[in-house]
């Protein structure tokens, strides 16, 4: 009788470096057609066991059997050519190129051999196609730019180009970071079709609500040592972070009452062309507010054009009473309004630059009268270290040598230096694990309580409904529905994200 | 980079370690080795008549390298630097020949100087102008000015006292023009490392988009230190004027291209974001060694370009190289 091997056997991985250990006598194992969910906290070994599996890494010690066979040789092509694929958290295609180009990549159809062989473009057009439509049962054209494309369905051309390759093993590094509720629909639904034909999936992602309906098995790293791995239905999320964090955190989402006061900014009749129509809404002293909607939906828009980076053409706003036009940064930061986007490392951070640089740059004029005075600048940024709790060696570490949590919290200790009386915040907790987004939460409650006012776009349903005194649900540019605290549920933000109400013009009709 | 940050006060040797580590180390390594070996191929190269032609030699080099470095960082480029050293020293001499007063003289060249960068800066940022482009062209329309200012001929004769100092004289046992250069590169430290605005310059150079939304007026800021190119570009004209006795009208012709590569070797990066200003000063008087060596071994004129172009390669490459090494050890 045969004896059947799983597909994927890693036993006693251990790898170091300069002197950290990252993995320590680390074991997985994965069946075919089964979807394994590997999580932990950053810096818990997922990525460097991931990369291993990609052979950007070489172990130190330890095996790797692929279908019972020993793995000798290290290198990026050759586990390409097992069959083992990853699609990293960062899209890695070729936005000028068309999709049938990128899913072909370095493994292009051509008539003979070597760099001058002509390319074999229809072949690889209708093979993409094929792939695309019957595989993946989606629509996509082959000959469009991939930049063209919506963010999931470049998602879809890197899965496609995975299995072009006749993947038997496909690696998903947060695949739905960046997707809205639909398209994570549409990615589970892919999943469990690559499942049936026969692949296997390794499942990285920080979302653990997901992580547990998408995956048969799970594993759990910490501290570069394996935890647990069991099935999913012997787990709940709960369980889940207090495996991950190695004790219980009380609280997912911390919220604590605030009194909500007197408005602070009345925003009327907000418009900017086609992006968002008619948007009026009030934000109070000690308030959370949220913005829920599909990408595309203006919201990212709306906030942008109230901080001055987008110049909306019809409406108004008021500040305590006061008529205010925000036709650029500078204003709105004189109007005390401070801004977190939504993607740190491009339009955030300063990463060649060490943390005193970070912090201080929207506020030097706190620190500087002829010349900077460093000194000052150093007190500054230790004291947001510490109050933030921000885990570097010091106000001079590199802010590119940080985790994404740390990275977060120095952008909060940024704008929290300019003294803001409003916060806008675009997907605070993006790519974070969860003891810093309890941490990030804790600071926005700890900004509400001080009588300021915070508004959080997001598009972790859950994180909306855990932390907010008031959600506005956006559709289209119009806003579709205001829900307070008590209705609230990730099931109405998910129905009015995709229903046209006719949009409202003022919260009483809303709400 | 590392940042006295604990010590507020500007120090030695905070300024060269920031210039060591900014260059990777590079640069100083081709500088010892260059000087070792030419001090033993030519017997006249470690003289001090010849030692003070060198660093004579690197001043114009690095007073524009100053301006260019606030650039560089700034994650642009100014190609039209030797043009603008060359039309205000011409302008100068020629408002002195015609008998206007020299203080006088020089003060034009400056603001045209400056002006000249100003517009490169307008162009570049309000407009929209790739700078490549926006510089490049200036140069051209620059040099054709020249040409149609001066008619194809030198402007000489200029034996000026008050005109002789500023290249030839001497303060104690210091040159002027070398005096000159130590306060714009002392200007320009302070500038880069202890005000908003050198700040600013290299925020825009490291994240552009981050720092436009922490609300840093990039536009302001790019029409600045485009602005203070052009300055330094014009006070090195007057210098050359003034060293020359004359104004000759295809003067600083490749100047950009040395300056860019005293620049780059000393250590700015050429992404923008990191600065080194001594780096420039030692990457000057580097190319000015450079030449030196080569006229002192006989070397055929033609085969200088040839020189120059492989060091520039070679010790940004080994940058390149310390600086990947950095990264792996960083990850």
């Amino acid at each position: 009788m045969e004896k059947t091997f799983p597909i994927l056997e890693m036993k006693g991985i251990y790898k170091r470096f300069r002197g950290t250990i990252a993995l320590d006598n680390v074991s997985l194992k994965l069946e075919k057609g089964e979807v394994l969910g590997l999580i932990g906290e950053n810096g818990a070994g997922k990525s460097t066991l991931m990369k291993i599996l990609a052979g950007a890494y070489v172990k130190d010690q330890g095996e790797i059997l692929l279908n019972g066979k020993k793995v000798e040789t290290f290198s990026t092509d050759y586990f390409q050519e097992l069959g083992i694929n990853i699609i990293y958290q960062e899209l890695s295609l070729f936005l000028d190129l068309n999709s049938t180009e990128n899913i072909f990549m370095h493994r292009e159809i051509t008539r003979g051999k070597g760099l001058a062989a002509k390319l074999n473009v229809k072949t690889m057009k209708k093979m993409a196609t094929k792939i695309l439509t019957e595989e993946l049962s989606v629509n996509i054209d082959v000959e469009k730019p991939v930049r063209e494309l919506r963010l999931a369905e470049r998602q879809l051309i890197e899965i496609a180009r995975s299995l072009s390759s006749k993947a038997q093993i496909i690696i998903m590094d947060e695949p739905t970071a960046a997707l809205e509720v639909e398209e994570r629909e549409q990615l589970f639904s892919i999943i469990d079709r690559l499942k049936k034909s026969g692949c296997s999936i390794i499942y990285v992602s920080h979302a653990l609500e997901e992580v547990l309906k998408v995956c048969d098995r799970i594993m759990i790293l910490r501290d570069g040592k394996n935890v647990v791995d069991v099935l999913v239905k012997e787990l709940d999320v709960n369980r889940v972070i207090s495996l991950m964090i190695g004790k219980t955190l009380t609280q997912q989402y911390p919220k604590v009452s605030v009194e909500i006061g007197e408005p602070v900014l009345k925003v009327k009749n907000l418009s900017k062309g086609t992006q968002f129509q008619d948007i009026s809404f009030d934000l109070h002293k000690g308030e959370i507010l949220g913005v829920a909607g599909l990408a595309g939906c203006g919201k990212s828009e709306l906030v942008r054009s109230m901080f001055g980076i987008i110049n909306y053409d019809k409406g108004s706003m008021e500040l305590y009473g006061n008529k205010i036009r925000i036709a650029n940064v500078q204003e709105a930061m004189r109007n005390k309004i401070a801004f977190l986007p939504a993607d740190r490392k491009t339009e955030g951070l300063f990463l060649m630059h060490d943390i005193n640089w970070n912090t201080s740059i929207a506020s030097l004029k706190k620190i500087t009268r002829m010349f900077i005075n460093r000194k000052k600048e150093n007190k500054y940024t230790n004291r947001y270290i510490s109050e933030l709790s921000i885990k570097a060696s010091g106000p001079t570490q590199m802010a590119g040598n940080l985790s994404g949590g740390n990275q977060q919290k120095i952008m909060l200790g940024r704008w929290l230096m300019t003294d803001p009386d409003i916060i806008i915040l675009e997907e605070p907790t993006r790519g974070i694990d969860v003891n810093a987004k309890a941490e990030v939460y804790r600071l926005m409650m700890d900004f509400v309580k001080a009588g300021k006012a915070v508004i959080v776009v997001s598009s972790e349903g859950p994180e909306l409904v855990g932390i907010c005194d008031r959600i506005i649900v956006m559709y289209e540019g119009k806003v579709t529905k205001v829900l307070g605290a008590e209705e609230s549920t990730e099931e109405m933000l998910a129905y009015y994200s995709v229903h046209d109400t006719g949009g409202c013009k003022n919260e009483e009709q809303c709400s | 980079m590392k940042n006295n940050v604990a010590n507020p006060k500007i120090n030695l040797k905070d300024m060269l370690s920031k210039s060591i580590s900014g260059s990777g180390g590079g640069i100083i390594i081709a500088f010892c080795l260059l000087i070792v070996i030419l001090s033993i191929a030519s017997p006249h190269f470690m003289t001090v008549s010849n030692i003070t032609i060198i660093i004579r030699q690197a001043v114009f080099v690095a007073i524009i390298g100053f301006g260019m470095t606030f650039v560089i960082g700034m994650g642009g480029i100014d190609l039209s630097v030797g043009a603008t050293m060359s039309i205000c020293g011409l302008v100068a001499a020629d408002l002195i020949l015609k008998g206007q007063n020299i203080f006088f003289a020089i003060l034009v060249a400056l603001i045209i100087g400056t002006f000249i960068g100003f517009i490169n800066g307008l162009l570049i940022s309000k407009v929209g102008i790739a700078d490549f482009i926006t510089t490049l062209a200036i140069m051209s329309i620059l040099r054709g000015i020249i040409m149609v200012y001066s008619k194809g001929m030198p402007i000489y004769g200029l034996r000026f006292p008050e005109l002789q100092y500023l290249a030839q004289g001497f303060i104690g046992p210091v040159p002027v023009p070398v005096l000159l250069t130590v306060i714009s590169m002392i200007l320009c430290y302070y500038l880069m490392y202890r005000t908003k605005f050198g700040r600013y310059t290299l925020s825009i150079g490291s994240n552009s988009e981050a720092a436009r939304l922490v609300g840093i007026n990039i536009t302001k800021i790019k029409i600045l230190v485009y602005s203070l190119t052009g300055l330094l570009a014009a006070i090195a004209g007057v210098l050359l004027t003034s060293r020359l006795e004359a104004a000759m009208p295809e003067a600083g012709m490749g100047y950009e291209l040395d300056v860019i590569a005293a620049t780059v070797i000393g250590g700015t990066s050429l992404s923008g974001g990191k600065a080194s200003l001594i780096g420039t000063a030692v990457g000057a008087v580097l190319m000015a060694v450079v030449r030196n060596g080569l006229n002192l071994l006989n070397i055929n004129v033609f085969w200088h370009q040839v020189v120059i172009g492989s060091i520039i390669l070679i010790a940004v490459g080994i940058d390149r190289f310390s600086s990947i090494n950095l990264k792996n050890g960083l990850n």
